[in-house]
């Protein structure tokens, strides 16, 4: 029976509810990243000094800073909302214990976020808290969609298993270094924005009209480690590109993750060249942010198919025998 | 520093989720400046008088305007407003300008002014843009605006504070308690909203204001004294001056160039 021809009150019915509802939070998770860059971007982040309430109020006037900052805080704890309810649908629906586990997992990280949000506004935007609370952003973004996927009636029904062709390291473990590559990168971002790096290198392509800037200060080590990082994605990617291409292509739980990271990375690269040409424009520098958090996601997504898809020769075969 | 920070942070919150939270109002005014020792200040022996134009040199920069439509209210009580960076009367003095004695007022004790300093948010402006006070002296922050803001001291030396204004008529007293020059002050609502404060531990500081001109009161000796503009920077000239002197020392400010006194 097919998901789509369950009866209303079958398991499986429930259970495409719940993957849709773990999806819905993952894409309230995108647009609460896309916020919270707003509030960077703009430099909002102390327009409402306390916290948790606004002013001393639950809702104050909307207007200039504040829009960014308590809409930030609306929207986190709309999240929060999600991620608590999704807690209890899967403690109550789920078989899988260490499913129950992930999902408490994303509600710890959600309150610990709060938690460092509400910190780093009280302590004037420290930035070891800050960078933190951009660090977790980017994590709980992983666990929520690593919980969209899991949930999804295509993972329990178990995805195909694909024969390890060759390459050294293997498939899921080049996707394990893309992601790990990718997080540092966006870590190395986070540094950035909240040491106010931003334009400590004001030119691109080069940099101060050379290959390699002067190393006068810590701003520009660290704007030129971000653009180095970059560098580095670009070609974990490409190299990720390559082996699917190359190896798994008739695959399309496979290839098209790549491929929408291929493109995300080549607008990435075009929004940064524009993030430092328009001298740090508000809405391009937040597109900036998010499309790396959707790099991540789609790389972290990618990474688990790969672990689920990829098995070495022997169990493949095997699988393809008792299949 | 931040690894302080983190666990100041940390211990706070432990404070406030076992209910022990809260604190006071840092405003509580100290008798007197700190970095000061040796004998007390006797403003009667401040007899000489140093005055002087702030000269601006050059094209005036064009004003920009400032976009208020963010709030409602302040686009409405303020239209038209421009920045006020860069302000020159008609006669060509710069304006907003801190003048105060760098060097030379050392070894004396100095008392704080029982009467506070005050800055006020009118209009989404801070009114004044640049003023002058003593370490332990008492600021008044005053919102005489129906819109909300929050107030954020950029101190490096003191402790930074931020702090929120959301009703007309709310006033909040703060203190700095060491020397720093000079201490941004910006509303993180309104980001067009900026002023600086210079804190000092002696007396001897003011700003040109509005008119360009300034006036010291000093005892004989001979000081260093600084004119400081938010955009030009600063200039820096040595005078002496005796009993009853009246002197006058002016600066120039050039859009361009490093300026020079006379």
């Amino acid at each position: 029976m097919t998901p789509e021809s369950a009866g209303p009150e079958s398991p499986e019915r429930e259970n495409i509810w719940l993957h849709r509802f773990a999806v819905f939070t993952a894409l309230g998770t995108t647009f609460l990243i896309f916020a919270g860059g707003m509030v960077t971007s703009t430099e909002s982040g102390l327009a409402v000094p306390d916290w948790p309430l606004s002013y001393g109020m639950f809702f104050p006037p909307m207007v200039g800073g504040i829009f960014y900052e308590h809409g930030h805080r609306m929207v986190a704890g709309f999240v929060g909302v999600l991620t608590f309810v999704l807690a209890i649908w899967v403690s109550l629906k789920e078989d899988r214990a260490w499913v129950r586990w992930l999902t408490l997992g994303a509600l710890g990280a959600v309150i610990t976020q709060s938690i460092l949000g509400g910190l780093t506004v009280l302590y004037l935007l420290p930035t070891a808290i800050s960078v933190a609370h951009a660090a977790l952003a980017q994590t709980f973004y992983c666990i929520v969609i690593s919980l969209a996927l899991f949930t999804s009636p295509d993972w329990k029904r178990g995805l195909p298993s694909v024969r390890e062709r060759h390459g050294n390291p293997s498939l899921p473990w080049l996707c394990v270094l893309t992601t790990a590559a990718i997080y540092l990168q966006l870590l190395m971002g986070a540094l950035m924005r909240h040491t106010k790096s931003g334009l400590a290198i004001p030119d691109f392509p080069l940099a101060f009209g050379r290959i390699i800037p002067p190393f006068d200060s810590g701003a520009i080590m660290i704007h030129f480690a971000h653009r180095v990082g970059a560098l580095l994605v670009t070609a974990m990617v490409s190299w990720t590109l390559i082996r699917i291409w190359a190896s798994y292509r008739t695959h399309r739980r496979l290839l098209r993750p790549i491929l929408i990271m291929a493109c995300l990375v080549m607008t990435q690269v075009t929004l940064g060249a524009f993030t430092i040409w328009s001298q740090k424009a508000a809405l391009i520098t937040t597109f900036h942010v998010l499309t790396g958090a959707m790099i991540l996601g789609v790389s972290v997504l990618l990474t688990l198919r790969a672990f689920a898809m990829v098995a070495p020769e022997i169990k493949a075969r095997h699988h393809l025998q008792t299949a | 520093m931040h690894k302080n920070k983190l666990f100041a942070g940390v211990f706070a919150m432990l404070l406030v989720l076992a209910g022990c939270g809260g604190g006071g109002d840092d405003s509580s005014a100290l008798p007197s400046a700190p970095g000061g020792g040796g004998t007390s200040y006797d403003s009667a022996t401040a007899t000489a008088t140093v005055t002087g134009n702030i000269v601006f040199d050059g094209e005036v920069p064009e004003a920009a305007r400032i976009q208020m439509a963010a709030d409602p209210f302040c686009q409405s009580h303020n239209e038209g407003a421009t920045s006020e960076e860069v302000l020159v009367t008609e006669s060509g003095q710069l304006q907003n300008v801190i003048l105060y004695v760098r060097s030379g007022h050392e070894g004396t004790s100095y008392s704080v002014p029982s009467e506070g300093i005050e800055i006020n948010q009118e209009d989404c402006a801070y009114s004044p843009h640049t003023f002058t006070m003593m370490a332990n002296q008492e600021l008044t922050i005053k919102n005489s605006d129906t819109t909300l803001h929050n107030i954020h001291a950029w101190a490096e030396v003191n402790t930074p504070f931020n702090i929120g204004q959301p009703v007309e008529g709310m006033e909040t007293k703060k203190t700095f308690e060491q020397a720093e020059m000079p201490v941004p002050i910006r509303c993180d609502v309104h980001r067009w909203m900026g002023a600086f404060v210079g804190v000092f531990d002696h007396p001897f500081h003011t700003t040109s204001g509005s008119t360009g001109s300034y006036e010291l009161k000093l005892p004989p000796g001979t000081y260093e004294i600084v004119a400081w503009h938010e955009k030009y920077g600063e200039q820096v000239s040595t005078l002496e001056v005796a009993d009853a002197q009246a002197a006058e020392l002016n600066f120039t400010f050039s859009a361009g160039a490093e300026g020079t006194s006379d």
